[in-house]
């Protein structure tokens, strides 16, 4: 393994962890959210969660470019304010992975909430506990095997994220090529034995997280 | 409860049905007509991103001298295209933006013997956005703190890339500039890059930079001698099923009008390459 | 220090509107499925919202919609019995049964859910779950976890419903020993006729979404309704 394989490999992982733990964090407060209370416009939001995963990789990518940008609309403020741009950075990687995979983590997460029977949070209510102290002692309890689940998808789905991530962070070399940018550069120039090593260490990783996130859904809670 | 009555007790059910299955059908053959292959010649030309507006320009007048045949564009990086070639891809004619590309399809064997030429030149230079308000007065000035990224094609894939890399190295900047650098996957995503504000600077080819003049300006020009000679090599290629017209169209691009189109869009042609 | 209360909700079309009152007695909502009996279970909880009415507790105004008071669920001190009993499958019998005794100390928890399962016959049983013991035994952790606050007012939504015959006796003994105790009203929900006439001081009896009678056992025994479901009892033999 190369040394660039060997960076792509670091990265990826880093990637991967900081955006999953910032999915655990949103996805699970939002499948809350979108699962427990019925608020105006509660379809308008499920939608936009959504759209990452139904969306090609590459509109994700256009969208987060218009907001990121150096000119775009979050981005030129915090250009202006800090000189500091998020494009071409491994952040933007983060980000980029974080986009794409959130969808995964709220579905799930409301999933397994929407499954849990009512009456057991009636009950909790009738015993006197408020709505924060059911949702931490019965909802989320009940919800972990989902919650799981959804962790290792969003995981898996940072690992494997390309289109967005050329867009926002590009592919430089010792900077922001992940893994699957790493292929894309070694197939482009030909050099097709380094890359079909890369890729078979992806598809086995893949396999992997999947059989997990299998296993935990299979079971009830 | 009585007898469900089924589908085919009812006659007329069963016409209405008939008539669906004839409706699909001939939607089907329809489309299958209106997207086969057009009985009219047609040749698909591969060309480097910075082709596009001058070949697309010498594809409308080669079709309008050519009745009865139609070009199909494909323009992307060189490198990429070679990929495509090498992979089956059926192209006829190919045009790179560096030799290297046109080499490696040559020594492959995919060029057909005897069509390969040199038709076009070009010359490396440093872009800014128009909004940009640094004053760089010599290449040494990208190490100066203000410019925080510079763009350049990918250098493995890209031969914008590569020669800008010579440039930069002929000029001992691509050490100290290596961390500034953002590679781009053509040429014209460097562009994209410099006119959407998103780089401080960029190196394209002088043809790219008039393409959006009104959102970038040129600011220098790469020194005499940094890269190596910015050639633009076609040829037909063996895999093409219409060497004819792909021979008729390098003739075209060769020819005294061919010349004129590409030196409106800055290229230099063969008799003005030193 | 009893419950009164009136209450009027509309949902999809049904109409429910009903006005009663009970003391420290065993009463027995009796009538067919659907007739309104668990939605007023509901509402007294304050898992639910009436349109229009007033509920009130032991002199403590848990809901009335002109003043507008709607005290929450949590603070009803009301204990609720479900139907499928509710018991939370990750906890143990102790940690079902200390769920119930929420805002005590902990050691308090402890030396509570201790008790209840003493007088509710668990021992042995309380660090096991939900899913590992008997229909019967659950039955008495849901009674216990309802209890273990001594709240002002004990609903029972069908508890003994999917019981087998001895069992079913059992629990009622538990039921009428756990009313004895704590001296509280009683508001079971049941359509088997049988067990409303054995454990009901008092039968209020629900149809279409009113009550068309309330009385002691005696006095509702030849109200139609009660005389419908007796004609179906009989044929059943």
């Amino acid at each position: 393994m190369t040394p660039e394989v060997w960076f792509s490999l670091r990265l990826s992982l880093q990637v991967s962890l900081l955006a999953t733990f910032f999915i655990m964090i949103v996805g699970v407060a939002a499948g809350y959210l979108l699962a427990r209370k019925n608020f105006p416009g509660r379809d308008l939001v499920d939608i936009l969660f959504t759209l990452p995963l139904v969306l090609p990789p590459t509109v994700t990518g256009y969208y987060l470019i218009i907001l990121f940008g150096r000119n775009g609309w979050l981005g030129k403020a915090i250009y202006v304010w800090t000189g500091w741009s998020i494009m071409f950075t491994w952040y933007a990687a983060v980000l980029a992975s974080f986009v794409v995979a959130l969808p995964l983590m709220v579905r799930t997460t409301r999933a397994a909430i929407e499954s849990i029977d009512k009456n057991l949070i009636q009950a909790s209510y009738t015993l006197g506990h408020s709505e924060l102290g059911t949702a931490w002692r019965v909802i989320l309890p009940l919800a972990r095997k989902g919650i799981i689940a959804g962790t290792v998808l969003s995981f898996a789905r940072a690992m494997g994220e390309f289109g967005a991530t050329l867009m926002i962070a590009g592919n430089l070399p010792g900077k922001t090529n992940t893994l699957p940018l790493t292929i894309y550069t070694l197939a482009g120039s030909g050099d097709w034995p380094q890359a079909q090593g890369v890729v078979l260490l992806l598809t086995v990783a893949s396999g992997v997280f999947l059989y997990l996130a299998n296993r935990f859904s299979r079971r009830a809670w | 409860m009585g007898k469900q009555k089924e589908p085919t007790d009812h006659p007329e059910r069963r016409e209405v049905s008939f008539n669906l299955l004839k409706d699909l059908l001939i939607f089907i053959l329809f489309t299958l007509v209106l997207t086969s292959p057009v009985r009219a010649q047609e040749i698909t030309v591969s060309a480097a991103i910075s082709l596009k507006e001058a070949f697309t320009e010498l594809g409308k007048g080669f079709e309008a001298g050519q009745k009865g045949t139609r070009v199909q564009f494909n323009f992307g990086a060189s490198g990429d295209l070679v990929r495509q070639i090498l992979a089956g891809a059926p192209v006829d004619v190919f045009a790179s933006a560096g030799l290297k590309e046109m080499d490696e399809l040559e020594q492959k064997g995919f060029t057909a013997p005897g069509t390969r030429m040199n038709f076009a030149g070009n010359s490396v230079v440093l872009a800014v956005p128009t909004a940009s308000t640094l004053r760089l007065e010599a290449f040494s000035d990208l190490t100066r703190i203000e410019v925080k990224k510079i763009a350049i094609g990918n250098p493995q894939t890209v031969p914008a890339g590569r020669y800008a890399e010579q440039v930069l190295r002929s000029l001992k900047l691509w050490e100290p500039l290596k961390d500034k650098l953002v590679f781009a996957e053509n040429v014209r995503q460097v562009l994209d890059y410099v006119a959407r504000g998103e780089v401080d600077a960029g190196l394209v080819y002088a043809t790219d930079a008039l393409t959006r003049a009104r959102e970038l300006k040129k600011v220098l020009p790469a020194p005499e001698g940094s890269h190596r000679s910015v050639v633009y090599p076609i040829a037909a290629l063996k895999a093409g099923k219409n060497d004819g017209p792909a021979r008729t169209f390098i003739a075209w691009v060769i020819s005294p009008e061919g010349k004129r189109i590409l030196e409106r869009y800055g290229f230099k042609t063969l008799e003005d390459k030193k | 220090m009893g419950l009164t209360l009136q209450l009027y909700k509309r949902v999809d079309g049904f109409a429910l509107k009903v006005e009663w009152a009970v003391e420290e007695e065993l009463a027995v909502l009796f009538g067919y499925s659907g007739a309104g009996k668990s939605m007023t279970l509901q509402m007294i909880a304050g898992l639910m919202k009436p349109d229009q009415g007033s509920i009130r507790l032991g002199g403590q105004v848990l809901f009335d919609s002109r003043t507008g008071i709607d005290v929450p669920p949590q603070h009803r001190s009301i204990g609720y019995v479900f139907q499928d009993l509710a018991l939370f499958p990750h906890m143990t019998v102790r940690g079902n049964i200390m769920y119930g005794a929420n805002g005590l100390a902990k050691r308090e928890q402890r030396e509570k859910a201790e008790e209840m399962i003493e007088i509710f016959h668990l021992e042995g049983l309380p660090e096991k779950k939900p899913a590992e013991i008997s229909g019967g035994q659950r039955q008495r952790v849901a009674l216990a976890r309802a209890l273990i606050r001594q709240p002002k007012l004990l609903l029972l939504d069908e508890p003994f419903s999917a019981l087998d015959h001895p069992l079913r006796l059992e629990m009622h003994q538990y039921l009428s020993g756990a009313a004895r105790r704590y001296k509280i009203p009683v508001i079971m929900v049941t359509h088997d006729l049988n067990e409303a006439f054995k454990l009901g001081a008092k039968i209020i009896i629900y149809s279409e979404g009113r009550v068309t009678q309330t009385g002691a056992p005696a006095e509702v025994r030849d109200n139609p309704v009660i005389r419908e479901a007796k004609k179906f009892y009989d044929s059943a033999e």
